[in-house]
């Protein structure tokens, strides 16, 4: 396993990041707490340093098992969740990309991680209720409190991403490191405008796990 | 082409997910995956990834920039993805599987790219400016 750098950053993460939906099977169909231990350490013995979970799968329990798994070693792991999802269903506040929830949802994974901070914290899908420039700045206050490192967004339309980018751009504000998006032999529309994108102001990575 | 999977696999529990994957032109395509995969005698996951990993048709410099994220409800899945590394495509597996997954740009970038196109906004000079600019 070689690594790469996350877009324009220096930090390095493996050639394949794991992906933890899977992990928990509260939604019907992933493995049990023993089965995603061994598969972290097969992913791990490879020299796999990138862990990519959200709080929403599995209804946390991806996150609680991740943070068992990582805890006698967290600092070499690049520790990646997501924020977006509605976590009370019937409250409005408690979904969407706005700063309350963003520092719910915050606070939630890393309590759920058992760490005090996120290497790499991604928005999980665009939510057009909320005002990009809220969004980027919220974030920022993130990173500056020492909560995450590292931005990313996931599920965007291209136009959003390169006008968020921009505008955090020009007003000094973290800007966003990577784009997961949805890529593979069967779905290859992202290389209309996603990918140019991406080629021209991030990285991407692909989400793809349709075990 | 195989797509039942054993058990509790996600494609089995979300039919809306199978639904909108199982269409017979993702078979026409997974059928060269799994064909590719046989010749090699690698398993399909492995040349899916591989196929991932080595895109560049955006811009060489994007080659390597793409890190995929594997998934798997079991250890021999994850073991069977980790070893997409000990292997690449060859130029021309990766020309056959571009070939029968492409797909239409649309508007703007296919009438932009046409030559009728070019020549009114370069106005015959195209062919002589050395493009180091391009993303595409």
């Amino acid at each position: 396993m070689k690594y790469s750098l996350l877009g324009k950053s220096g930090l390095r993460v493996s050639e394949l990041c794991l992906g933890a939906m899977t992990f928990g099977e509260e939604w019907g169909w992933g493995a049990s707490k023993e089965e995603c231990h061994k598969i972290f350490n097969a992913y791990v013995d490879a020299g796999g340093n990138f862990i990519d979970t959200a709080n929403k799968y599995t209804e946390g329990t991806s996150e609680k098992y991740i943070g068992e798994f990582i805890e006698s070693d967290r600092d070499r792991f690049v520790l990646a969740t997501k924020y977006t999802s509605n976590t009370r269903r019937g409250d409005p506040n408690a979904g969407g990309n706005h700063r309350k929830n963003m520092t719910q949802s915050l606070e939630a994974s890393l309590k759920r991680l058992n760490t005090d901070y996120i290497d790499l914290y991604w928005v999980h899908a665009w939510d057009p209720l909320t005002p990009i420039e809220e969004m980027m700045r919220a974030l920022d206050d993130m990173v500056r409190a020492g909560k995450i490192l590292y931005i990313g967004i996931s599920d965007a339309p291209a136009w959003i991403v390169s006008q968020a980018n921009t505008v955090a751009n020009l007003r000094g504000w973290t800007e966003f490191t990577g784009l997961q998006i949805e890529y593979s032999l069967i779905e290859r529309t992202p290389e209309r405008e996603l990918l140019p994108m991406a080629s021209a102001l991030v990285t991407f990575r692909r989400w793809c796990t349709h075990r | 082409m195989v797509v039942t999977q054993e058990g509790n696999s996600r494609l089995e529990v979300q039919n809306e997910l199978a639904n909108r994957f199982l269409t017979d032109r993702n078979i026409l395509i997974a059928q060269e995956v799994s064909k590719i995969a046989k010749e090699i005698q690698c398993s399909a996951a492995q040349v899916a990834l591989n196929w991932v990993r080595q895109q560049n048709i955006i811009a060489a410099a994007s080659k390597n920039k793409i890190i995929p994220i594997i998934g798997a409800r079991k250890e021999t899945q994850i073991k069977d993805n980790l070893a997409c590394l000990e292997f690449e495509l060859t130029t021309e597996q990766m020309k056959t599987l571009n070939e029968v997954s492409k797909i239409e740009l649309g508007f703007p970038h296919d009438f932009l790219n046409s030559e009728r196109l070019k020549d009114i906004i370069y106005g015959g000079t195209y062919s002589l400016i050395r493009n180091t600019n391009a993303v595409r």
